[in-house]
């Protein structure tokens, strides 16, 4: 379980707004799927299963350090939401 | 008034040499256009994955190795969740949990005495995207992002909080350079900021366990500038906290041309980059042999040089400290000492005449057509007696400047020495003649009337003159 004020604090890491009115609604439903997932772990022998990350078994896959294409200038900036000078451009970035 | 001490962390990052990116085959040459060295992996674009570059993990190891790492058994890639718009992704992906390279350290002398600063972790990451202002960061109203650099190869390298003033940050970054530019892994370049470093800085009582807050220092580009940023944060946190307020744990952007630290952002607590494996690169494991494999690639590092120099060559430790300060230059040195035998008069010759040709160009050794056998050759003509060392000296001017070898330059210019006698009697008879107020002086025992006079002689030899023959004939003249 956590509370409004854990939640409002991954939302803002997320960028994720929350209107006020909605807030209380949210947490509900955060805390009913958290409830889900600890009562289904309850439920379920996970005595021997190690905490797991990685969906195959794989390890250890490397490529050699050998250069590939790249993209042409027009495509890498073509989604670009405003470029400058053959530059993505952003909003200044200091805090004011 | 309680004494107050800095506590200072050092993160330093290094760009490698790989010829491709960390998860994808862009090139990483830097000062290339603009957003060139760019696909759709390092821009974040969806449905591409990314492959480790095996080359860059040798590197890495090797790199902490060389820093007295241990190299952990399981290294595993984790995302770093941030905003931020240099970031494509939206994370970072670097090694959090499970760094490669563990316990390190660097020895350092601080006022003649060794001070260990314990590296913490050497982990791998992902470089991001580079900024590029429009005018001054502060009054700028848009940036502009270049994302050639977003997953070059970045080692990180993070400090145990030991370092405790300016001076000793600088110390230990010069050690660290030296010993990564011996290993080949980065050229570690400030200026070109394939090196970066940042500096947590907290103060507290002296004597005090206690950490006190700590702000994050940024864009510090040269030694220089990490020293002037702490020298200028250090006395900043003890007013603050003297005049019993807080100091706010925030990353600052260190201002080179105002010389102050200012607030950029509010600093993220490692929760709140919200870590997790990141399921696309899987894990690896390091091989013990494979690991052996690596510290026997290694090079001769830097303080083993060092002590070679002193023990085996004989050469007092100043010299050896400023021929080891570059492996190229440490190289030269080897290179030469092999073919003329005689460390001291090489070691004089790169600290002296070569080093004043490298400061005058602002060039580094292996960036010249300097090569060890030119110098060797020109050692050795001045030891046959074919030059002198003064004209040895305008010698090495041109071989600096053409990189031609010396016997074409002394034989094109006419510089052999004068070592036969009937060429320099008729010399100085007129030198003798045409100074008589001199020889007075000479024969009333003024001991500079003589070097005068020698000095005339060279001028008219253009400095050919066979120094011991033109001083035992001079005098035998002139007390003949």
């Amino acid at each position: 379980m956590i509370g409004v004020d854990e939640m409002l604090q991954a939302a803002e890491a997320a960028r994720l707004e929350i209107p006020n009115d909605e807030a209380g609604g949210f947490l509900t439903e955060i805390n009913r799927m958290f409830a889900f997932v600890k009562e289904s772990c309850a439920n379920l022998d996970l005595g021997d299963v190690p905490p797991t990350a990685y969906i195959q078994p794989r390890m250890n896959v490397f490529r050699p350090d050998e250069p590939q294409g790249s993209l042409p200038l027009e495509i890498a900036l073509a989604n670009a939401p405003d470029e400058d000078e053959r530059c993505f451009k952003v909003p200044r970035i200091m805090e004011e | 008034m309680q004494e107050m001490e800095a506590v200072i962390g050092l993160e330093i990052h290094v760009e490698m040499n790989t010829e491709t990116k960390i998860f994808c085959g862009c090139r990483t040459a830097f000062g290339a256009e603009t957003n060139t060295q760019v696909c759709p992996i390092c821009l974040g674009l969806p449905g591409h994955k990314p492959v480790l570059n095996q080359k860059a993990v040798e590197w890495h190891a090797k790199a902490a190795l060389a820093l007295n790492c241990e190299i952990a058994p399981y290294v595993q890639f984790d995302r770093k969740n941030y905003f931020y718009a240099d970031l494509p992704k939206g994370y970072q992906i670097s090694q959090f949990f499970y760094p490669m390279g563990i316990n390190g350290h660097v020895d350092i002398e601080v006022n003649g005495e060794t001070r260990r600063i314990r590296i913490r972790q050497i982990h791998l990451e992902e470089d991001t995207g580079k900024l590029l202002h429009m005018g001054n960061i502060t009054a700028s109203p848009s940036s502009l992002v270049d994302f050639n650099r977003a997953g070059v190869p970045l080692l990180e390298i993070v400090t145990q909080p030991d370092v405790r003033n300016a001076e000793e940050a600088r110390l230990f970054l010069q050690k660290l350079r030296t010993i990564i530019q011996y290993t080949g892994v980065s050229d570690c370049k400030m200026e070109e900021g394939s090196m970066r470093c940042d500096a947590n800085v907290s103060v507290r009582p002296k004597g005090s366990d206690i950490l006190g807050q700590k702000t994050e220092l940024k864009n510090m580009n040269s030694f220089r500038a990490v020293t002037r940023g702490i020298d200028y944060e250090i006395p900043r946190q003890i007013d603050l906290v003297l005049d019993g307020e807080e100091v706010i744990p925030q990353t600052r952007h260190w201002d080179e041309a105002k010389g102050v630290t200012r607030a950029m952002r509010t600093k993220y607590l490692a929760t709140d980059y919200r870590c997790f494996p990141d399921p696309n690169v899987p894990p690896f494991k390091n091989d013990p042999a494979w690991v052996e494999e690596i510290r026997q690639s290694l090079p001769e590092l830097p303080d083993a040089r060092y002590a070679r120099l002193v023990k085996e060559d004989g050469l007092p430790p100043y010299d050896a400290e400023v021929i080891t300060a570059s492996k190229a230059m440490a190289d030269f040195y080897d290179q030469t000492v092999a073919l003329v035998k005689e460390p001291k008069t090489v070691s004089n010759w790169l600290m002296g005449e070569v080093g004043r040709c490298l400061n005058t160009a602002g060039k580094e050794i292996q960036e010249t057509a300097l090569t060890p056998k030119h110098l060797a050759e020109l050692l050795g003509l001045v030891k046959k007696g074919v030059i002198t060392g003064k004209i040895a000296k305008d010698v090495m001017d041109e071989m600096f400047r053409s990189g031609q070898d010396p016997e074409t330059i002394v034989k094109e210019k006419g510089l052999v020495q004068i070592a036969d006698q009937s060429e320099l009697d008729p010399v100085i008879d007129r030198v003798i003649q045409a100074n008589p107020k001199v020889v007075e002086d000479f024969h009333a025992g003024k001991d500079r009337a003589l070097g005068f006079l020698v000095g005339q002689v060279m001028k008219e030899t253009r400095g050919k003159a066979n120094p011991q023959m033109l001083n035992e004939l001079l005098r035998r003249k002139l007390q003949g």
